[in-house]
């Protein structure tokens, strides 16, 4: 069974949402602080983490950032509805996606679903072949693993998804939809930021093409592209 | 420039163009006066002389010496007029000289400047010196003409004076003007600024080191402006903590939702957990309506003479009843009588949240304890409510009676909104009392409420009651 972590400090709603998405079939442990839910979470025995932005203490965008020193597992934010400032933060800081509180339990479970089902079932029968070249960039989708001029670039799943998704079709634009349903698994909805934010901490990470620019560009009303050179 | 510099400029210009002119004129016209007032005869003391003489060779030499004596000496007229205005030597005059030299024996008979002679023929002459021509229109006069040093001095209207007065009083106007101006402006465009919400005090600057009515305006205008800046934000924060308090029941309600949907053979559960959470809904609210009235000074009834002993009291057998359950212990002590003027209904429910608070932080087994006393100062009631708690971080005391502050330890607590000592100290504060907390140096928080009393009040007997 998916072992999902639930990291949230509202007592009462952990328990309703436990007994939901267990129900739904998952294995759901909770913790009600942020230092509980890092050390749960790096245990690595969980496929995702849910994360409640607003939490005393060590907060939820605090606990993401410790995560992510030291590991790429799926994170899905509960953020306020409105509070633009925290999920950018949290989606720069390299989680996969938001759900804004209040939500319903259903959204929760398919969002939790659409992540894990990107991240793990995306690679349909794993035969070792032959890396995705573009440039300097090699990817190799059935390892998740992705290098830059040699060197490993360190992804999130969401990342991932993303820069498959634009070098399958290097040199030519991938719409903003396209990436959504391919890197976080639902439709683009209007006013989403998410996938730019995504792609704004790729071109950090990546290097830039030969003739110095940046290796993804923006190409207007059409998406974004890889170069290909 | 504005208008109003220009108003100002204007009116003060103007004010002092007019008072140049009116004094100009003044001294012009008295110029003029003064030159009218002596007339035609000259009265300097240098005709003196002239007219004894004259008056010596007529009165003892007569008519025919007269004459010779001016035919040979008098460069400057005098003239001699007996009774039917003939002068000794027939020389033309003007009727009005002879006329205003007359006036002047008559009024005076020792009028230096005419004499009255009266000849051994019984003949009376009247001897006099008319004055060279000064001004145009004195009339036509012969004689001899005035030598080429003497100049008659004109009374001139004072041009080039007034031109140079009005000339500093355009500076001083523009001065003047500006002056009153300038801080009216930048009250202007701190008051524009306010009005599109920017409400950064900046008046006091523009000021400088002006000390007047003005800049005490601009001082009071940033004054206001920073209490609006800090109520502003008080309300955003409010504002934002309330929609976040929101969030949280209706999370839950959601969630119970989702689980009746999902497992509709547990609807009973579901619904009670829904029903649980709408109330808590409806308290928020309530407790914020409640908030918002004491804020906006709306406190009903606050005639009613209230005796505190009694409804600490209740509120203390309130408590027990819950802390008995939770194996709590509340004490309660009181030796006093105390009677305050207010709301018994809000003054209750403000001991209710501070007694409450202070259970809810209180360890099980633990005990709240309550002290009504007053105090040796003061005609005030001082009503303690110790609890054996954390505490508060001394750095966060100021902060736990703002809305929805919340220590961390009830924060994961879902019970209470962090409005209740926020609704405390507003009512305490409406009853024109104070509220305070305090550490204790044992463990737990101390909150102290105090109220001023009624009349005198009477100390009874220390009654303790467990």
């Amino acid at each position: 069974m998916t072992k999902v972590l639930l990291i949230d400090d509202d007592i009462e709603l952990v328990e309703m949402l436990q007994e939901y998405l267990e129900q739904d079939g998952f294995d759901v442990v909770a913790a009600h602080r942020g230092e509980d839910g890092l050390q749960e979470a790096l245990t690595g025995q969980y496929a995702i983490a849910v994360l409640d932005v607003m939490m005393p203490g060590v907060s939820g965008v605090e606990t993401l950032r410790r995560l992510r020193a030291s590991s790429h597992m799926p994170v899905l934010m509960l953020t306020a509805k409105g509070d633009d400032a925290d999920r950018i933060t949290g989606l720069e800081l390299g989680a996969d996606d938001y759900v804004s509180k209040p939500c319903t339990p259903r959204e929760l479970s398919a969002r939790i679903r659409a992540i894990l089902r990107r991240t793990y079932m995306s690679v349909p029968g794993s035969l070792p072949s032959s890396p995705l070249r573009v440039g300097a960039l090699s990817m190799w989708p059935e390892q998740r693993r992705a290098e830059w001029a040699g060197k490993k670039v360190e992804l999130t799943s969401t990342e991932f998804n993303l820069l498959e998704a634009l070098a399958r079709n290097a040199g030519r634009p991938v719409s903003k939809g396209e990436l959504s349903e391919k890197g976080l698994g639902r439709p683009l909805a209007r006013f989403d930021r998410n996938i730019d934010v995504h792609l704004s901490s790729l071109r950090h990470k990546l290097g830039a093409a030969r003739d110095g620019r940046s290796c993804i560009q923006t190409v207007y009303r059409q998406g974004y592209q890889l170069i290909k050179e | 420039m504005g208008r109003l510099f220009w108003k100002f400029f204007l009116s003060i210009w103007l004010a002092q163009a007019a008072a140049v002119l009116a004094i100009s004129s003044g001294i012009w016209l008295k110029g003029c006066h003064e030159a009218r007032k002596t007339g035609s005869v000259d009265a300097s003391p240098a005709t003196g002389f002239q007219l004894d003489s004259a008056a010596a060779t007529l009165e003892h030499g007569g008519r025919d010496a007269l004459r010779a004596l001016l035919r040979k000496t008098a460069y400057r007229p005098l003239f001699a007029i007996d009774q039917d205005n003939h002068d000794v030597l027939d020389r033309a005059l003007n009727p009005a000289v002879v006329e205003q030299a007359r006036q002047l024996m008559r009024q005076d008979e020792h009028f230096p400047a005419v004499r009255r002679v009266t000849t051994a023929g019984g003949q009376t002459y009247l001897l006099f010196m008319p004055r060279m021509a000064r001004e145009p229109g004195a009339g036509p006069m012969r004689g001899p003409p005035p030598p080429p040093d003497w100049q008659p001095r004109p009374v001139h209207f004072p041009v080039m004076p007034m031109l140079y007065a009005m000339i500093a009083s355009l500076v001083s106007a523009a001065l003047l003007a500006w002056h009153f101006a300038k801080p009216i402006r930048s009250l202007r465009m701190a008051f524009e600024s306010a009005s599109t919400g920017d409400l950064e005090p900046r008046v006091g600057v523009a000021m400088g080191r002006r000390h007047d009515e003005l800049a005490d305006l601009g001082r009071d205008f940033d004054r206001m402006a920073a209490r609006l800046q800090s109520l502003m934000d008080g309300q955003r924060r409010l504002l934002h903590d309330v929609s976040h308090e929101m969030r949280s029941p209706l999370a839950r309600l959601q969630a119970a939702i989702g689980l009746a949907r999902q497992r509709p053979e547990r609807i009973e559960s579901s619904l009670e957990r829904i029903e649980r959470e709408s109330v808590r809904i409806d308290e928020l609210v309530g407790e914020l309506l409640t908030l918002s009235r004491l804020d906006a000074g709306v406190v009903g009834d606050m005639s009613r003479e209230i005796n505190i002993g009694e409804v600490v009291a209740e509120v203390v057998d309130d408590a027990r009843f819950e802390a008995d359950a939770q194996d709590k212990k509340v004490g309660l002590q009181d030796n006093c009588m105390a009677t305050v003027r207010g709301n018994a209904e809000l003054l209750h429910r403000a001991f209710e949240n501070v007694v409450r608070n202070a259970l809810k932080y209180t360890g099980k087994g633990g005990h709240v304890d309550v002290k009504v006393a007053l105090e040796e100062a003061s005609p005030h009631v001082l009503v303690t409510i110790c609890d054996q708690g954390p505490g508060v971080p001394e750095q966060e005391m100021p902060l736990i009676f703002e809305p929805f502050y919340r220590g961390d330890s009830a924060r994961s607590k879902t019970g209470g909104h962090g409005l209740g000592l926020a609704i405390a100290k507003r009512t305490v504060e409406a009853h024109r009392g104070s509220i305070r907390a305090m550490n204790l140096d044992s463990r737990g928080l101390c909150v102290q409420i105090r109220l001023p009393i009624l009349g005198a009040a009477k100390r009874q007997e220390t009654s303790q009651r467990h």
